[in-house]
């Protein structure tokens, strides 16, 4: 029983991981086509079927930014940041967030985060001079 | 579970991510300016201005604007934008189901977004992030001979103009030479 009760409830997660990763695709199309509206609407089902995918997450956040609705974009971006410690884009929007929302000690731990973790000397730089201004 | 991790890795220009850059003539005395003409430009937008104004205004100077004239100020300034960038766009590009991605965000420019050729040799791209960016240029020069006494360069980015325009000149202000009216 236990065992018929292991497989049901993994056949159901594939099920959502693959409805998300559709909903995922539909919403990021409909970004790029500059639907953002439908975009907002799509990814909120994405990440709400499977709360687990930090792409989902991310991919939310940042067409919640697009539309201005700044809470949700920073819920969703943390989200992905607590599934994805290493996500550079999370940080990288997190970052302008917080300076657009003008807190400035919060935008102070996303890019010193990010200057620690990435390998690309340009956004490393660029990170630097947010901090620079943010002293 | 499936992981799909997005890295950052912006295809910026050199001059677009230095820092801060300031120059300073030796020997300059900052200390007894008063009055400051911010020159009329026609390379900087008012809200440049009108926030260095405030700054300036912040500090205790007193502030003119206007095109250059003798005798009214101690000090000149004059602000350029070098770059505009109110609609940088970044590619994200994605993988399909399961493994990790490590695509970058690449940055595309204008507005034509997709199919373009970068965004074509990249499967299953997308673009979703957008910011804004500006870059600045200050000068102080000495009102009677011209001589150029301080200059600054920053480029900043932001969520929207309206940040990247705080931001950069928030970022040249930390490094100005005038720190407050005697």
């Amino acid at each position: 029983m236990k065992r018929l009760i292991s497989c049901i409830a993994i056949v159901a997660a594939t099920a959502l991981n693959a409805a998300s990763s559709d909903l995922l695709k539909e919403g990021l199309r409909q970004a790029n086509a500059g639907q953002t509206d439908q975009a907002l609407a799509t990814l909120r089902q994405a990440a709400s079927a499977d709360k687990g995918d930090a792409a989902a997450q991310t991919a939310l956040g940042l067409v919640a930014l697009q539309r201005q609705q700044y809470a949700e974009a920073q819920a969703a971006l943390e989200r992905a940041l607590s599934l994805d410690p290493r996500s550079e884009t999370a940080l990288f929007a997190l970052g302008l967030l917080f300076e657009k929302q003008r807190q400035p000690g919060a935008a102070r731990s996303a890019w010193q985060r990010l200057a620690a973790l990435t390998q690309s000397s340009d956004l490393r730089e660029m990170a630097q001079r947010h901090l620079e201004r943010l002293e | 579970m499936k992981r799909l991790a997005l890295s950052l890795l912006l295809a910026l220009t050199s001059a677009c991510v230095a820092p801060t850059r300031v120059a300073t003539r030796a020997g300059t005395d900052f200390s007894r300016v008063q009055t400051v003409l911010l020159l009329d430009s026609a390379t900087a937008s008012r809200a440049v201005t009108d926030a260095f104004a405030r700054a300036l205004l912040d500090k205790g100077y007193r502030v003119r604007v206007g095109g250059p004239d003798n005798g009214s100020a101690d000090l000149w300034m004059e602000a350029a934008v070098t770059q505009f960038t109110p609609d940088r766009k970044y590619l994200v590009p994605l993988q399909g189901n399961g493994g990790i991605v490590l695509y970058p965000v690449q940055e595309i420019s204008g507005r034509s977004l997709y199919p373009s050729p970068t965004a074509a040799s990249l499967p299953d791209a997308q673009v979703v992030i957008s910011n804004a960016a500006v870059s600045l240029s200050v000068r102080l020069l000495e009102p009677r001979t011209g001589d150029l006494l301080w200059t600054g360069a920053v480029t900043y980015e932001g969520l929207d103009m309206d940040a990247a325009v705080e931001g950069s000149v928030a970022s040249l202000l930390k490094r100005f030479p005038l720190k407050g009216a005697p």
